[in-house]
């Protein structure tokens, strides 16, 4: 077969060879001789990651030292997203932690892969803190879980569960919003970040910085060598000024007097708030909100119940749940009712219209001015401190009358009352002053929409009647007759216009007796009380210490700053003190609770009543207890400011509380040793019981 | 035996060949060392392919392939055997059902061998045909003979083995002397209609032998990155090559030290994309010394055809010539990106027995033919 054309066809075919193999040889030269540094780049980033190293966040203690927020090494689980076999993985984990994590599911693991899909390149956090016994049998089915990591990391804890929680607040995940706002590689998609309370506040000195790993890894995501590591470095530790025997105890007697009002009727006491405040540095010693918030329950998701707990759903305020989440200490406000008493009568005698001593008002149970406010009770001939004591009404509308509405807006704005005290903590209410103008604008603006409405009807109406007019003669009728019920209408709405706006008296009667509009924030109260206790000076209230780092050195500490000296003279202040310091006295409305108390620890007090202008609420039986109270009276310390919703009265309810604070402060009585007195009981029973 | 004949043996080819399955068993070496506890575990198995393959390779020299001709039925026909024993017992990897097991034996795939024994059979049944081959008739019966094992692979479906089997049936026919236009016109004809039923599938849904993602794995290779995962599907392999082989660069990053390979980024490195790992870490110079290697052992090959005594010898080693080419070009083409991933071996470098086995015996019979031929000065 040695044809010639034979020969063509195997000179053809080697041709060919030459062709397809000089194809393969042209591709391989762009490759790796053109293209050749692209590709290199894509090895690298193929096996190197960038993995960031948490940090320890900042602890937080208390004024004496004691922990109130520390970390504990948990661990935590991840899922490396990029592998190729996911679905089989998820499965299997899903199978695993079924045991001990019901709610985990195939759905929620790959709700949270979906959520991160921009940022596979981190690791997804599925669980953190989990029981040791999970960690083993994850190990125990590594081949089957690839990409599944367990790392130790640092985990917030708080030993002292609910204690301060409102305080502390909480760390939560972090959120797009914040992510996309803060600088680069302070947080990663997985961070948990202060949300509430001085975690928030201070979350800067908290957080700490990440450190970071240069790892070369694996296809499957498993490091292979270390290249780089940069140590986190830790957060700032930070002192509160919370006095922890103080808080103990508040939070105690809180809990405590809530649980007999709701036993003696009053099932709507659910919710209570109070503060202790150092009058001379504006420290806060101890602040508590109830129902209870334990940040523990926020570093993961929170549970449905909990949601529930802290935040009800409902269209309505239901005051049977009233729900958690707020420090209802600084973040609500009340009415302060008769507890607004003592500005009334600074601002008579200020204005000169009043003696303390000699001036006697006569109380027949009602104001004789309309619309006529009942009294508590029918008090006679009172003066200062004697209406202190008993918190008569009468008197102090007539007090407000004389000194006139001017005068108590100016002390009570001087107070720091319906204006945010400026307190290192997050979400803090403004609350309501009623001034001149703020009734001005707000009525203005309800008349004017309502007027508006009732023009429009009337246009309409003739409109509408216009049109079905037969003829001229009807036509000029109506014409006339709207014209005369838009003047009628016109005329109305000026007098209701200039009645609704205006200031009349009984707004001031109402501010005098601390009803009405006014509305101010437990933090406020007590601020307001330290400055009658301090002589007049309004401190800027503060629950953070020092920040020191890590190492010990101290960073920053806070000093006392005043926010302003309250323009009123040393006597007025003297004499309100007096009459504040009858109300524990016989005969005052809080002598019960402080009758015990030695003479050197005289405690001057105001108690109140407040409507709670809820709807719904009935407005004979539902009534707010706020009570604000300082000691000793002659060498001021402390100031307490508190509020028991639905509490009926501050004697009665809120009164405890301070009580209680007070007895613990001064050591007139050790609540904290017979707190614990009674755990050790309570132990000793429950072992007894299980042997 | 004619001993003395080994003295007209083509020293280069088997030079060549040498190199090649030498420079295999390093490159092996590097890209399985971690694989399992032995770090020669896998060159030893693939040794142990190479000696046995030897041993046949010698006892095949010393045999006249003429001879083989008596047996073209029984080879057609255990090869249709083993093919249709495949099908119905052999055990999936990656999307085919090509391996059997028997017994204590290690899993072999028998595709492998079918194919040598296909073409021995292929090349007698063509020289008896010889006389027909000008005719649209005698084409057909060929190709009719050729159709009935080819049928049984694409039903596995193994749709590279398929592949090569056209690849050498039409170098047979054409070198056999079959008209061209004949043949060329239904190659042409063929990838129209193929050309029509994949568009029709895609546009009207109609009926094709493939699945959907086995189709979706063919094409993956045109854009890797766009396989829907974002390049963590059918793309992989092909993204993960050519990051190996284009970082190689010139002179490649030595010898075990391929961040592609060792940290197992490229999938397959030690069976189908070993060329890859000669890529990236022989580089270019590595790489494009392997193209030459193979192209001088095929050169080598077309010229021991071209002066076989017989048409029978020819055909023979075209045939296998063209198998390897085939191999060679599928499987460099798809290490970088040229070529659908399709998982047919690199000839004498990937691991795998039963490849290794086959394609030595395979260089046994053109070595046959290789000293019974003419000496003749081209």
């Amino acid at each position: 077969m040695k044809s010639a054309r034979a020969e063509k066809r195997f000179k053809i075919y080697s041709y060919l060879i030459i062709g397809l193999l000089t194809v393969l040889g042209i591709k391989l030269a762009v490759l790796q001789l053109l293209h050749n540094e692209i590709y290199q780049t894509q090895a690298k980033q193929n096996r190197i990651r960038l993995l960031s190293i948490k940090p320890p966040r900042g602890e937080i203690y208390a004024s004496n030292g004691e922990v109130l927020a520390s970390n504990k090494l948990v661990y935590t689980l991840t899922l490396s997203a990029l592998e190729g076999n996911q679905e089989n993985v998820v499965k299997k984990l899903a199978d695993i932690m079924d045991e001990y994590y019901p709610d985990v599911t195939v759905e929620t693991i790959k709700e949270k892969i979906e959520k991160q899909r921009y940022r596979l390149y981190e690791p997804v956090v599925i669980m953190r803190d989990v029981p040791w016994e999970l960690v083993v049998k994850i190990e125990e089915s590594r081949r089957e879980l690839s990409g599944v990591e367990i790392n130790v990391e640092p985990l917030r804890y708080y030993p002292n569960g609910p204690v301060a929680g409102h305080v502390l607040g909480y760390i939560h995940s972090i959120n797009a919003e914040e992510l996309a706002a803060a600088e680069e590689g302070v947080y990663n998609i997985n961070s948990l970040v202060g949300k509430a309370g001085v975690e928030k506040t201070y979350e800067k000195e908290l957080r700490g910085k990440y450190g970071a790993r240069r790892v070369e890894v694996d296809a499957a995501g498993r490091p292979i060598r270390e290249l780089v590591t940069l140590e986190p470095v830790r957060g700032n530790n930070l002192y509160l000024t919370i006095d922890m025997d103080l808080q103990k105890v508040m939070e105690k007697s809180l809990d405590d007097t809530l649980q007999r009002l709701q036993e003696s009727g009053y099932t709507k006491a659910k919710v209570g708030a109070a503060v202790v405040i150092d009058v001379k540095t504006g420290e806060i010693l101890a602040m508590a909100s109830k129902p209870d918030l334990n940040p523990d329950d926020w570093k993961g998701n929170l549970t449905p119940e909990k949601a529930l707990y802290y935040f009800p759903q409902g269209k309505y305020y239901d005051p049977l749940n009233p729900g958690a989440a707020i420090n209802r200490a600084i973040q609500a406000t009340y009415p302060p009712g008769s507890t607004f008493k003592p500005i009334t009568g600074m601002a008579a005698l200020e204005k000169g219209v009043m003696d303390p001593l000699k001036d006697y008002v006569n109380c027949q149970g009602r104001y004789w001015i309309a619309p006529y406010i009942k009294c508590t009770g029918i008090h006679g001939n009172v003066n200062y401190y004697k209406a202190l004591a008993v918190s008569c009404n009468t008197y102090f509308q007539e007090m407000g009358r004389r000194a006139g509405k001017d005068e108590i807006i100016k002390l009570a704005y001087e107070f720091g009352l319906g204006q945010p005290t400026g307190i290192d903590l997050p979400g803090e209410k403004t609350g309501l002053l009623p001034t001149v103008e703020w009734k001005k604008e707000l009525n203005a603006l309800l008349i004017n929409r309502k007027y508006e409405e009732k023009r429009k009807n009337l246009e309409e109406k003739y409109n509408a009647l216009l049109k079905e007019a037969k003829n001229e003669e009807e036509r000029e009728k109506l014409e006339k007759k709207k014209a005369s019920e838009k003047a009628m209408l016109e005329a109305q709405y000026k007098i209701d216009y200039n009645f609704h706006t205006k200031w009349q008296p009984f707004d001031t009667f109402n501010m005098s007796i601390g009803q009405g509009s006014n509305d101010y924030t437990v933090i406020q109260l007590a601020n307001y009380t330290a400055a009658i206790a301090n002589g007049g000076k309004l401190m800027k209230p503060h629950v953070a210490k020092k920040i020191v780092s890590p190492e010990g050195k101290v960073i920053k500490e806070f000093k006392p700053t005043i926010i302003r000296k309250v323009s009123v003279k040393p006597k007025t202040l003297a004499e309100t003190k007096r009459a504040m310091i009858e109300v524990t006295r016989p005969g005052g409305t809080a002598y019960h609770l402080f009758a015990d108390f030695p003479p050197e620890i005289q405690v001057a007090a105001k108690t109140g009543t407040a409507e709670t202008g809820r709807v719904g609420d009935d407005r004979r039986h539902d009534f707010h207890g706020v009570f604000i109270a300082f000691a000793p009276a002659d060498d001021p310390q402390i100031a307490f400011a508190g509020i028991v919703e639905y509490g009926f009265s501050g004697g009665g309810s809120a009164g405890y509380v301070a009580r209680a604070v007070f007895e613990q402060y001064f050591g007139l009585k050790d609540h904290v040793a017979e707190m614990e007195q009674n755990q050790e009981k309570t132990t000793d029973l429950s072992t007894i019981g299980r042997e | 035996m004619e001993l003395k004949r080994l003295k007209f043996i083509d020293r280069s080819f088997i030079f060549v060949w040498f190199i090649l399955v030498i420079l295999g068993l390093i490159v092996l070496f590097s890209a399985s060392n971690t694989m399992s506890p032995d770090p020669y575990f896998y060159v030893k198995k693939q040794l142990g392919a190479i000696v046995l393959g030897l041993i046949i390779a010698f006892l095949i020299i010393g045999y006249d392939y003429t001879q083989f001709s008596r047996y073209s039925w029984i080879f057609y026909g255990i090869s249709v055997i083993l093919l249709i024993i495949v099908l119905a017992l052999g055990q999936e990897v990656r999307g085919t059902t090509g391996w059997i097991s028997i017994g204590p034996l290690p899993a072999v795939q028998p595709a492998e061998f079918t194919k040598v024994l296909v073409i021995l059979a292929f090349a007698d049944f063509i020289n008896q045909k010889r006389s027909k081959l000008d005719s649209l008739e005698g084409i057909l019966v060929c190709l009719l003979y050729i159709g009935v094992p080819f049928g049984l692979i694409m039903m596995q479906p193994d749709l590279g083995t398929g592949l090569v089997y056209i690849a050498f049936t039409l170098v047979m026919l054409l070198i056999a002397g079959a008209n061209p236009r004949i043949i060329w016109g239904m190659v042409i004809a063929g990838l129209t209609v193929v050309l029509i039923m994949i568009f029709m599938h895609f546009q009207f849904g109609t009926w094709l032998p493939l699945e959907d993602y086995q189709i979706k794995r063919l094409i993956a290779f045109i854009d890797p990155y766009n396989d829907g995962q974002g390049g963590r599907g059918f793309g992989w392999n092909t993204i993960q090559s050519l990051i190996a082989i284009g970082s190689g660069g010139l002179t490649g990053k030595g010898l075990f030290n391929g961040t592609q390979v060792q940290l197992n980024f490229l999938p397959e490195h030690h069976t189908d994309f070993i060329y890859a790992v000669i890529g990236e870490e022989l580089g270019f110079i590595g790489a494009v010394s392997v193209i030459i290697l193979y192209g001088i052992l095929l050169l080598r090959a077309i010229y021991i055809s071209y002066s076989a005594r017989d048409l029978y010898g020819t055909l023979i080693v075209a045939g296998i010539s063209a198998m390897w080419l085939f191999h060679i070009f599928e499987n460099i083409g798809m290490s970088i990106g040229i070529m659908p991933i399709t998982g047919i071996p690199l000839p004498f470098l990937s691991y795998g027995g039963s490849s290794m086995l086959t394609n030595i015996v395979a260089v046994g019979i053109v070595l046959s033919v290789n000293i019974r031929g003419k000496k003749i000065v081209f």
